[in-house]
């Protein structure tokens, strides 16, 4: 009963905290969806940091250490490897943003390359691929909501009470209602991390190193690369980190995050300080790294985390670990929500009707979107099919696709909407090929970027063949002066 | 502007080339320090370095 009214009070506390945030504020889209571009320092940092510390970040981390050992070390090195690119193109980001009331990735791209079709083509793909992780979130969250309250919260309620509360507070708030509720979530899951992270090797093993000493005297392969699974190599290991950067850049929800930013400075501050956050990954390796012994021989490794909580703690601790892993699924599928939405009212709806609707009407269409959205998200969850675990894989390939127009539209005057759309096709269908007919990794490497390079070499052949869009020489030196 | 572009490539490479482009020698599993196996200690050492190394970049910036 404990645990259950544990994870009750902190997601209904945070739901609360998440509707009030976005009381007396302006109902316009610039508003709803980038919070007015008016987000401090702190809020940014909350707001991104919501969006890395996924479910996947606790389960699927702790899962890999557990299984696979050392490939796992390849999400805590492309997290801050990312910061020195965005460091450097963030901030030219923001202000063109600023300067043409971007709000969505797609606007990007209508600005840069032009065209009807490319930047709506990249809406539908980025609806899509954020719909499709957001049901991965709610799923997260159901496991781990069963799993903390010991079966009192069925799976399917748990999904269908969370993606109510996700509606509501995105809603009324928007973004500012999930910046709101990542510092609660943040505050609690940092806590919960760390703390398990130094406990339970303290408990079973007597600290860090004498757990490590075991690990590596028992099982010296899963220590190194590849680790306990022969595919994931040093090829393997060194694609996927650049695919990830060049995801991190690109990633819908993340783009249109970097717009709340007060400042261009705002958003350089924000890269400075992400990679030290990325160190609380660590603790949780250690968590799936102790299940090895503590609880061995588990079939689904994502349980690695909750299983070996569940063996060590009293059952206050497994409800907020609950509570707050039930947040950490709420935050990313919020932003994701107000992402998806804002693109269907901004970047598809005006291709539909064949005309620019009101600002007011697009920004009124989108937050019901939202509805829509969180109940077929909640739907794909509840029916966790093997469609859409096919497609999960081809998300994380493909938005890493989108980023040579993110990258040369910023830094080359010659690419070229046709060069772009060009490599982007061919990025995507080399990348979701491999992945869909189970060559992922290809010849040992990452098919996103195996995608990524043809990508890349597709955009240069073609821009290089034409001329240079009038339109967009000039426009970046002009961004490059950016304060 | 030239001359202060220099240092500022180099501090943004070298993180790269320390982590992914050396990872035959670094994923190895002993020596241990701080108790963490070496690739662990590695990876977690460059992360906090990536902060310092955008830190000084961004003091150039700002002295330009």
């Amino acid at each position: 009963m404990m645990p259950l009214a544990i994870i009750a009070s902190i997601v209904v506390l945070a739901t609360l905290v998440g509707c009030l945030a976005g009381r007396h504020r302006a109902v316009n889209l610039e508003e709803w969806a980038i919070g007015g571009r008016g987000f401090g320092n702190l809020m940014v940092w909350f707001l991104m940091a919501g969006e890395i510390f996924t479910t996947y970040s606790l389960l699927g981390l702790s899962g890999w250490a557990y299984t696979r050992g050392a490939p796992v070390l390849y999400a805590m090195l492309y997290l801050p490897l990312a910061q020195i690119p965005l460091y450097f193109l963030g901030p030219r980001q923001w202000e063109l943003g600023r300067r043409h009331g971007m709000v969505t990735l797609p606007d990007f791209f209508q600005w840069r390359f032009g065209g009807e079709w490319l930047p709506a083509f990249v809406a539908l793909v980025s609806a899509v691929t954020l719909l499709v992780y957001l049901q991965l979130q709610l799923v997260g969250l159901g496991l781990i909501v069963e799993f903390a309250s010991d079966g009192a919260i069925p799976r399917a309620s748990a999904i269908v009470v969370a993606s109510v509360l996700i509606a509501l507070f995105v809603f009324v708030s928007g973004v500012r209602g999930a910046a709101w509720v990542s510092i609660i979530k943040d505050g609690l899951m940092t806590f919960a991390a760390v703390f398990a992270g130094i406990a339970i090797p303290a408990i079973h093993f007597g600290g860090v190193g004498p757990m490590f000493a075991r690990l590596l005297h028992d099982h010296p392969q899963h220590f190194v690369l590849p680790g306990s699974m022969a595919i994931y190599g040093k090829r393997w290991f060194v694609t996927s980190v650049l695919v990830s950067i060049a995801g991190a850049c690109t990633w819908p929800h993340t783009f249109s995050s970097r717009f709340t930013a007060r400042s261009a400075d705002v958003v350089r501050r924000n890269c400075i300080a992400m990679p030290v956050y990325v160190l609380c990954l660590l603790f949780i390796t250690f968590v799936g790294f102790g299940a090895m012994v503590v609880v061995p021989g588990l079939k689904n490794g994502d349980l690695a985390f909750l299983a070996v909580v569940k063996a060590t703690f009293p059952v206050w601790f497994l409800g907020l670990i609950g509570g707050a892993g039930a947040l950490t699924a709420m935050v990313p599928a919020a932003v994701m929500l107000v992402t998806a939405a804002t693109l269907v009212g901004k970047n598809l709806w005006p291709v539909v009707i064949g005309r620019e609707p009101s600002a007011a009407a697009a920004a009124r269409l989108s937050r019901w979107v939202v509805i829509g959205f969180s109940v077929v998200g909640g739907v794909l969850a509840l029916s966790n099919s093997k469609t859409i675990a096919a497609l999960l894989l081809l998300a994380y390939s493909g938005v890493a696709q989108f980023s040579p127009a993110f990258i040369l539209g910023l830094v080359w005057d010659r690419a070229t909407r046709a060069g772009i759309a060009a490599g982007l096709v061919a990025g995507l269908v080399i990348a979701g090929g491999l992945t869909l007919k189970g060559l992922d990794p290809w010849h040992g490497f990452n098919a996103g970027l195996v995608g990524l390079v043809v990508n890349f070499a597709v955009v240069f052949a073609v821009s290089r063949a034409r001329a240079p869009q009038a339109v967009a020489l000039g426009r970046i030196a002009a961004a490059g002066t950016a304060k | 502007m030239k001359k202060l572009f220099q240092p500022v490539i180099w501090l943004a490479v070298v993180p790269f080339v320390a982590t992914v482009c050396t990872v035959g020698f670094w994923d190895r599993s002993t020596p241990t320090v701080l108790g963490l196996p070496f690739n662990a200690f590695w990876v977690s050492l460059w992360a906090a370095l990536v902060t310092v190394f955008l830190w000084v970049i961004e003091l150039l910036r700002k002295r330009q």
